[in-house]
């Protein structure tokens, strides 16, 4: 009994270590990440117009050198656009249309990115018993997750510049839920304005 | 990582059957730990999710030596903040979890050897396995150390039966020497003993 008992102390000691890593990510906004990143030799708070295109560039890696590139669907495009203009704004940015009379181009771009993994049980290539026949072991998967990411980057230009520089970049970057969600969009952009003081005139 | 916790438990099943002839205990217990220093600032929430596995030989009726293997695994879920480095910030939600593995070989004193309460004093010397990691976003941090690890603790053996005793113990776990700061935390733990004859 003694020896039974020091037997089944031993398995749910066993069975106790697979709990290494609990809690975690509930929910696809837990995944949402926003970086920022600026030159500090840039004297921000001196300049004061910016430029911005109307469509945000959607990096697909596909273009064709000469061609146009594409563009997100609306209505996120324009809400996108119309919600860092607004947040610029808040900082005492002018927007202008000309890129040529602006201190400072910003230039908004977005992509996705699917990653496919796949595991599968190593006990397969020894004894393929285990592969699927038998008692239907498990022999492994295959899937994927997707994420996407928005750029904004703040370009310099003018004669203090040999080519243009870029000053400041932000990004927004998270699991696509399948589900558009704007408002998920909308607290990233907030975030990397807010974490970026410097750029307030 | 997974072979080393296989091994030992391997271990924890054959040594009862080696050491028949001798005397001395094997114990298990459920042990909650407390992170202090680095770890506390890393984690600052208690550990509910702990283990032990002691073995003591006796020597002389006061003294035993043996060895430990424990484990603690640490968690928090914290709040959407902002991490500044430079001129670089990042914004999300942080999970982070530290599992600790103290390995020591350990000398135990009963300050009293006969009764139904034994109070003794344990000193563990070793290494600790510590795997910390940091989720943020889809990306994952994870540093794995070994270290040296120390481990004063004071306790009781409570004689509930002929071949089985109740234990309580208090203990302080510290690692140290690695590319980690020193990792170190308290522990209470408790659980049953079984005599070996």
């Amino acid at each position: 009994m003694r020896r039974l008992t020091i037997y089944i102390s031993i398995l749910v000691l066993a069975l106790s270590l697979t709990s290494c890593y609990p809690g975690g990510i509930e929910y696809y906004e837990d995944t949402d990440v926003v970086y920022t990143d600026y030159e500090t030799e840039y004297d921000f708070p001196s300049k004061s117009t910016y430029s911005m295109p109307d469509n945000v560039v959607r990096i697909s890696g596909e273009i064709i050198e000469g061609e146009d590139p594409e563009f997100i669907k609306e209505p996120y495009n324009t809400q996108i656009i119309n919600r860092i203009a607004e947040n610029m704004t808040n900082l005492g940015w002018t927007r202008v249309d000309d890129p040529a009379d602006a201190d400072l181009v910003l230039f908004p771009a977005s992509w996705t990115n699917t990653t496919i993994y796949y595991w599968y049980d190593y006990w397969c290539w020894y004894y393929p018993y285990y592969c699927g026949w038998g008692w239907g072991y498990p022999s492994g998967g295959v899937s994927s997750y997707t994420t996407g990411t928005l750029v904004m980057t703040l370009v310099a230009d003018g004669d203090d510049y040999v080519e243009p520089s870029r000053v400041w970049t932000g990004a927004v970057n998270g699991l696509l839920s399948g589900v558009n969600n704007i408002n998920r969009i909308y607290k990233g952009i907030d975030q990397t304005f807010e974490q970026s003081p410097y750029l307030a005139n | 990582m997974k072979k080393a916790i296989f091994f030992i438990l391997i271990a924890g099943l054959a040594i009862p059957g080696l050491v028949k002839a001798q005397s001395g205990y094997t114990s298990f217990q459920y042990q909650i730990g407390f992170g202090m220093g680095d770890l506390g600032d890393y984690i600052s929430k208690t550990s509910f999710r702990g283990a032990v596995f002691d073995y003591q030989k006796n020597m002389t009726s006061n003294i035993s030596v043996g060895l430990e293997l424990a484990w603690n695994t640490f968690y928090e879920d914290m709040e959407y903040g902002t991490y500044t480095d430079g001129t670089v910030s990042l914004s999300g939600k942080q999970f982070r979890y530290s599992n600790m593995f103290p390995m020591l070989a350990t000398v135990e004193y009963y300050f009293i050897s006969e009764g139904k309460v034994k109070p003794y004093f344990n000193l563990g010397l070793g290494t600790m396995y510590t795997i910390r990691t940091t989720d943020m976003g889809i990306w994952r941090i994870e540093d794995k150390v070994w270290q040296f690890a120390l481990k004063p603790e004071l306790g009781l053996i409570y004689e509930a039966g002929y071949n089985t005793s109740l234990k309580l113990e208090a203990k302080y776990y510290t690692g140290f020497g690695s590319s980690l700061e020193t990792q170190s935390f308290l522990a209470i733990s408790t659980g049953f003993v079984f005599n070996i004859f």
